[in-house]
């Protein structure tokens, strides 16, 4: 199992992410080098187990629809780059 | 579709709102309306380290719609995550079921405008979160954005590609509608997007089993744009067909002010979502005891209403599907047969179906918010069926019932609209009337039946209407023969 530079080229894509050549050549190598150790997993022999047995038994557990608000609008917005109002600012989304 | 060549083959996706008190994952508010981004907390806004925890409600919300549809529910399901990049998705993934739904198979009962059932099959149902709102055009500084929707809960109910015309998906949609609203789980405002649809259309020559190419139509905010957008589609790949050309795979929108689709720009690897289980969520396990509870609490639905209305009350099918429409136009029904004792059933449908529904569409507003009760109505009834009032003067009493609190009883009493029966004083006046129109009793004589029509209107109108019609015609009968 191989990744081609296309392959990382349309993964860095989808992520939003620039590389140039260089990068795009070790992103390749890595990501190359990081599947050929996983495939070294491959040799476990796993019929028999169900893929979430480690999860045996676990469940996701619920909470009662009851509300408790974080209430606090400035702390939000406090970490956008840009806010205006009570409202995040972002770059405008031309459809 | 007007050219019969061809047929449509249509499948739906309905997000559905759930009217949970809190979200999906985290237990911030999903009130409507609230001030921007001040129902948002650390989980909600995608921020490093924070987790989510499923909402119970939610589940046993949408349990209940799969049910509802005769789906079976899965004992354990997973939750994946969906990625794109968008403004009002902070987490840059939307939680959802990709490979394990809770909820697969199922179907809603179409009903087609001539009455007759169309079976349309469900693929799954899933659970999964909505995305935030972005305003584009309410500030020069950029897009703005409000987390308030993150993160509310949603199923996506998705059906196969049994659909074979727009008037079909409309039926489907509605019937769908009108369950989750008789159910209680969404409030189905498309307007307000609590409702939300997408078309999968493709045309085919009718007789062949292939599928066409098929686009994917969203934006569909009301019920009759879904029928109109699958309209306008369908003959538009028709015509592209017809003229040598090829169907595109794409993703279009609904423009419902011209009534046309336009290509969404950004369609490029539009697809590309790479789901993947979300590490941050356990399995969901939904045991049958939970199961049974839920199905305990459904109501009687629609159909369901409708068929025991025809059977219980004796109603035409016409009356039952339309006052069964919403569970609250049936739970009135209902309630004002029950006190308005002695009633024919029928009498109380006419009365709700023209005069009660007409008044609503007036008022635009919904039976809930109607002053006149069920209670209140019921009075009404008895005192047409003691003989006190007509049923021409009840309309009378209606309509001021309507407009103060007063009731019936009152208002006749204040209005003087007692009706008069007393033989002794409409007797009077029919040989008043009679004598006072020497030409009309003429061509009455002569075989003219329909002016007998005129006398009693000439009674009428002496007595401002309060005269009792099976009386004054009685007496009429008997002076004119």
């Amino acid at each position: 199992m191989a990744v081609s530079r296309e392959e990382v080229q349309k993964i860095a894509h989808l992520a939003r992410l620039e590389l140039d050549e260089e990068e795009t050549e070790r992103m390749t190598r890595d990501m190359n080098d990081i599947l050929a150790y996983v495939e070294k997993l491959n040799e476990v022999h796993t019929e028999n187990v169900s893929p979430h047995s480690f999860l045996e038994g676990k469940q996701t557990p619920l909470l009662l629809d009851k509300v408790s608000q974080f209430g606090n609008v400035s702390a939000a917005l406090g970490n956008a780059p840009k806010a205006e109002g009570s409202f995040f600012i972002v770059p405008k989304v031309i459809e | 579709m007007s050219d019969h060549n061809w047929e449509a083959v249509i499948g739906l996706e309905v997000h559905a709102q759930l009217k949970t008190r809190t979200k999906t994952f985290c237990r911030c508010s999903t009130h409507f309306g609230d001030d921007p981004n001040s129902n948002v907390c650390p989980v909600c806004l995608g921020l490093p380290g924070a987790l989510p925890v499923l909402n119970r409600e939610a589940v046993t919300m949408a349990v209940k719609a799969a049910l509802a549809f005769g789906a079976t529910v899965q004992q354990q399901s997973i939750f994946a995550r969906k990625n794109y990049f968008y403004p009002d998705l902070p987490k840059g993934y939307q939680i959802s079921q990709y490979e394990k739904p809770f909820s697969t198979g199922g179907a809603v009962d179409a009903r087609l405008e001539d009455g007759t059932i169309k079976q349309i099959r469900l693929i799954r149902v899933h659970l999964e979160e909505d995305a935030g709102k972005s305003l584009h055009t309410i500030t020069e500084a950029g897009t703005a954005v409000d987390l308030n929707r993150c993160g509310t809960p949603l199923i996506e109910i998705v059906s196969e590609p049994d659909i074979r015309s727009a008037t079909e998906a409309y039926a489907f949609l509605y019937r769908l509608r009108q369950t989750l609203l008789y159910l209680g789980v969404c409030d189905g405002n498309m307007e307000e997007g609590s409702l939300r649809c997408d078309a999968n259309i493709s045309v085919r020559k009718k007789g062949t089993k292939e599928f066409g190419t098929r686009t994917e139509v969203k934006n569909l905010n009301s019920v009759r744009g879904v029928e109109r957008a699958i309209n306008f589609e369908a003959e538009r790949q028709i015509s592209v067909l017809e003229s040598g050309g090829q169907v595109d795979q794409e993703t279009l929108l609904w423009d419902a002010d011209r009534q046309v689709v336009r290509s969404m720009r950004s369609k490029e690897e539009a697809n590309d979502y790479r789901y993947f289980p979300d590490p941050d969520l356990l399995p969901l396990v939904i045991e049958s005891v939970w199961i049974d509870d839920i199905l305990a609490t459904l109501p009687e639905l629609p159909e369901a209403r409708e068929k025991r209305f025809v059977k219980q009350y004796g109603l035409p099918e016409y009356d039952a599907n339309v006052l069964t429409a919403t569970k609250e136009v049936a739970d009135y029904f209902e309630e004002t047969v029950k006190l308005a004792r002695g009633t024919e059933p029928k009498k109380v449908s006419n009365w709700i179906m023209s005069e009660v529904l007409a008044v609503l569409g007036d008022k635009n507003i919904e039976i809930t918010e109607f002053e006149v009760k069920p209670d209140r109505l019921a009075v009404l009834f008895e005192l047409i069926n003691k003989g006190t009032i007509s049923g021409k003067i009840a309309k009378k009493v209606f309509d001021e019932m309507t407009r103060t609190e007063a009731t019936a009883e009152e208002i006749v009493e204040k209005l003087g609209l007692v009706q008069i029966s007393d033989e002794g004083s409409l007797k009077a006046l029919v040989d008043k009337v009679i004598e006072n129109n020497p030409k009309q009793v003429e061509e009455y004589k002569s075989g003219k039946e329909k002016v007998f029509g005129y006398f009693v209107g000439q009674v009428m109108r002496e007595t401002s209407g309060k005269a009792n019609p099976q009386i004054v015609n009685d007496l009429l009968r008997k002076a004119l023969s």
